[in-house]
């Protein structure tokens, strides 16, 4: 499983082909964005960054929202780490 | 030891990372196994005939002419990006293998650490 953190909107466009069907994506900073509307993948967003642009509850469901205890842990479970940005 | 993916996704001249990116690429490769994907406008550095004497910065794309002799191997790019890019190999400084989707996703499981650019 690779563990793919995106950290804007515009990065995704990089990476939509290489995310595979076991892999998890994490969104961070301003790749929370990308919570608003429906993704084919596993998705996860950091509360923190969800909760200071005001989208906590304006996420879709399919996202699931993570503190940063949990991305560690998730992170280690990962076999390797792509940043996008 | 482990293996690493370099993955460029810059393009050249706009700023400082993509020369960036190839040092490091070059300084990795003389410790351990390295590849490069090249991503998107990541593509763009390696266009032939580069000329960059009037703009007064290095010519670093000269640089990926080295990656033989450093003994990075495999040197891909998305099949996808570079005909969205409207290029062709033809259009490179040096030979490239093409990766569709799947393969790309290989090429990520195929290597120890994955560095983003």
């Amino acid at each position: 499983m690779v563990l793919h953190t995106i950290n804007k909107v515009a990065a995704l466009d990089k990476c939509r082909g290489l995310i595979g069907p076991d892999d998890l994506v994490v969104l961070i900073e301003d790749g929370v964005y990308l919570a608003l509307s429906e993704l084919p993948f596993r998705t996860y967003a950091l509360e923190d960054d969800l909760l200071a642009r005001g989208l906590q509850h304006r996420r879709l469901e399919s996202v699931i929202s993570i503190g940063y205890q949990e991305f560690v842990e998730l992170s280690v479970k990962a076999e390797k780490i792509c940043s996008w940005f | 030891m482990s293996s690493i993916l370099f993955i460029l996704s810059g393009a050249p001249h706009g700023s400082i990372n993509a020369q960036e990116s190839l040092d490091a690429l070059l300084m990795g490769s003389a410790f351990t196994q390295c590849s490069a994907l090249f991503l998107g406008q990541g593509i763009l550095q390696l266009v032939s005939h580069q000329e960059t004497d009037d703009l007064g910065v290095k010519n670093f794309a000269l640089g990926f002419k080295a990656l033989d002799e450093y003994g990075v191997k495999r040197i891909t790019c998305s099949v996808g990006d570079l005909q969205q890019l409207g290029l062709s190999t033809d259009d490179l400084m040096i030979g490239i293998e093409t990766l569709d989707d799947m393969a790309m996703r290989q090429i990520i499981k195929d290597h120890d650490k994955v560095l983003n650019f």
